[in-house]
């Protein structure tokens, strides 16, 4: 079955990873560059200055950029105490619940983020260092990450929402249920296995 | 207010809300009830300022680290080496287990990735020599929790920005409780052991040749905790440029063993970047939640509420590890700590405690939490290795360590120089 919000979820899921990836390498080239900084500083006397502030920039940006992955993977820590109590159908509703005050957040923080970065296309500000970097370039990027974030919520939610209306619990279990501690776990050691493996 | 603010943050915990959002939706609900400004209007400023900080940066740095250790194969010859030094003892392997976690925490600031590692290389040897297995479960899920207590250390990381303490300081002050601790965990299976002789599995000898040849394999991960930790101690680096550096000692050494590849470098990307995001939305939500709280005039009111219950500086430091205790048994710990640290530690700091001591308490309850059920990540960790049998088997055998971890507390409040000893005497 393939209807049009399936394959959006599809699309979603994929860019998430893209982008997950992305801010991935954005933290791997800060590490690069604050280590070749930190040599030359050390080796040369020289410092390229500034690679503290990119690499806080590639943080903040990352981060927003791997936000949808993390809720499309169900990595967001939920305290399941309750939870894990309830009935299939209670735990649905809680789901739904659950990501639709994680949509009231990001969409709050993503409007008011909006403000903070038109302003500063507004008034070109730039950053406080010798780097003098635009602001707006590393807000723009970072904002587009919260973007990012509320669009794929969205489709979560139209599709869990329709998953619930045709009665389908385990779906919503596979879509948005938190992930129990046990399967937390079982991931951990999968990943240490497989690498054992490889090695045999 | 108190009790708006509790009641509304425990409904939204309960109906397994993300921790994340729980906090976000907590600050919003306060900012419209009790604030005379619109406050949420700062949440697009405060989620930019609190993600681009340079300490933290430090955090997806370590994971990565963390990510390409495990990759790299490090574990195993580092085990089979301590092995042979250390199976002589009473409970033989199960010392090599402590050890190993001991030396991997020293590259690892995570507990949970020290006791995933060096289980999936010990626990086979339990069943081939007939080690009682509840207890050498134990070993493993308690000595994992050293990796937040021996430096490098995420926790401490997020300890030190939340509280705005130093972390070379924190990172100085974790390292002989750290070693008291493995210690004490040793003692606790030399006393088992000792008890009941049968607990130990048959003993492995080594001939000297063997055990002098084998401490080639310590030689990595000593080299990766001098970059990580040594270099901001020679002055070379901050905490943070020394995560970096420890990430390019990360990749250099996955280089040699050859475990390098294309598709293992994207992995441990994707994997550092599912914990990243979900511990920065966490943060960036509790920046939020405490700027909300601070300017409605509610932290004020919170502390000066469990000022006015008149407790005692001791009474307060048992109150503050019974609260811990309890709370640990059932939330995760990373939340556990942005959740209640921005609370607790003012109070701790205005009745006199010293807040690098408080840090080290911290680590030490919050390693308790990870071994004591019903949520304690690590003894999933280390259940989910054997495939079979009941979780209870782990949870009994971690028990006798938290035993250790509550004399560790005691041992601290007696004498704070353990912990503070260090750092006073090298900075």
């Amino acid at each position: 079955m393939s209807s049009p919000i399936d394959s959006a979820l599809r699309v979603a899921q994929r860019g998430a990873e893209f982008a997950a990836l992305a801010g991935g390498v954005l933290i791997l080239s800060a590490a690069g560059v604050v280590s070749v900084d930190v040599l030359l500083r050390k080796f040369v006397s020289v410092t390229l200055g500034g690679a503290d502030e990119l690499s806080g920039y590639a943080l903040a940006i990352g981060s927003t950029w791997s936000f949808a992955f993390v809720m499309l993977s169900r990595s967001n820590v939920r305290i399941d105490a309750l939870y894990q109590m309830m009935s299939r159908r209670w735990a649905a509703v809680c789901d739904l619940i659950a990501l639709m005050a994680l949509l009231v957040f990001a969409s709050v923080v993503a409007w008011y983020g909006f403000t903070v970065m038109s302003y500063a296309w507004e008034i070109g500000s730039r950053s406080n260092s010798s780097l003098a970097v635009p602001l707006a370039v590393p807000l723009t990027l970072w904002w587009i990450g919260y973007a990012w974030f509320v669009l794929c919520g969205l489709v979560l939610m139209l599709r869990s929402v329709s998953a619930m209306f045709s009665r389908d619990f385990d779906l919503v279990n596979r879509l948005i249920g938190a992930r129990s501690i046990q399967e937390e776990a079982a991931d951990e050691l999968q990943t240490a296995t497989e690498i054992l493996k490889a090695k045999s | 207010m108190i009790s708006t603010a509790l009641i509304t943050l425990l409904i939204l915990m309960g109906l397994a809300i993300p921790v994340a959002a729980s906090m976000g939706v907590l600050g919003m609900v306060l900012a419209e009830l009790f604030a005379f400004l619109p406050v949420s209007k700062a949440a697009g400023e405060i989620a930019w300022s609190s993600s681009n900080e340079f300490l933290l940066v430090a955090l997806p740095m370590f994971i990565l680290l963390g990510e390409l250790l495990l990759r790299s194969g490090l574990a195993e010859r580092m085990y089979g080496a301590l092995a042979n030094w250390l199976s002589w003892l009473p409970g033989g392997l199960m010392h090599s287990n402590i050890a190993a976690c001991a030396l991997f925490a020293a590259t690892s600031g995570s507990s949970v990735a020290t006791a995933a590692t060096v289980g999936t290389v010990a626990l086979p040897q339990a069943r081939r020599f007939g080690y009682n297995e509840r207890l050498f479960l134990g070993t493993l899920a308690a000595g994992g929790t050293l990796g937040i207590l021996i430096p490098p250390s995420i926790n401490m990381i997020i300890y030190a920005v939340l509280t705005n303490t130093s972390v070379p300081k924190l990172y100085l002050a974790g390292i002989i409780p750290g070693l008291l601790l493995a210690l004490g965990f040793m003692l606790v299976v030399a006393i088992a052991c000792v008890w009941r002789p049968a607990y130990g599995g048959e003993r492995l000898r080594a001939s000297l040749a063997v055990c002098i040849s084998g401490l080639v394999h310590l030689v990595p991960p000593l080299g990766i905790f001098l970059v990580v930790v040594g270099s901001i101690y020679a002055g070379l680096a901050t905490p943070t440029e020394a995560a970096a550096l420890g990430v390019m000692a990360g990749i250099g050494l996955a280089w040699w063993t050859g475990a390098l590849s294309w598709s293992m470098l994207r992995t441990a990307l994707m994997g550092t970047m599912r914990s990243t995001g979900m511990i920065m939305l966490i943060i960036v939500a509790a920046y939020f939640l405490n700027f909300v709280m601070s300017s409605i005039g509610l932290t004020t009111r919170l502390t000066d509420a469990v000022q006015g219950l008149g407790l005692s500086k001791w009474e307060m430091f048992f109150a503050v590890i019974i609260f811990y205790v309890i709370l640990g048994c059932f939330m995760e710990t990373l939340s556990l700590m942005i959740t209640t640290i921005p609370v607790i530690a003012p109070v701790m700091a205005a009745m006199g405690f010293d807040m690098i001591w408080f840090g080290i308490v911290i680590i030490v309850l919050v390693e308790t939490a990870l071994i004591t059920p019903p949520v304690g990540l690590n003894l999933f960790v280390v259940h989910n290795l054997r495939e079979r049998g009941s979780m209870n088997d782990v949870i009994i055998g971690a028990a006798p360590f938290v035993l250790a971890l509550f004399a560790l507390l005691g041992l601290l409040a007696l004498f704070p120089g353990l912990a503070l000893w260090l750092p006073s005497v090298l900075s």
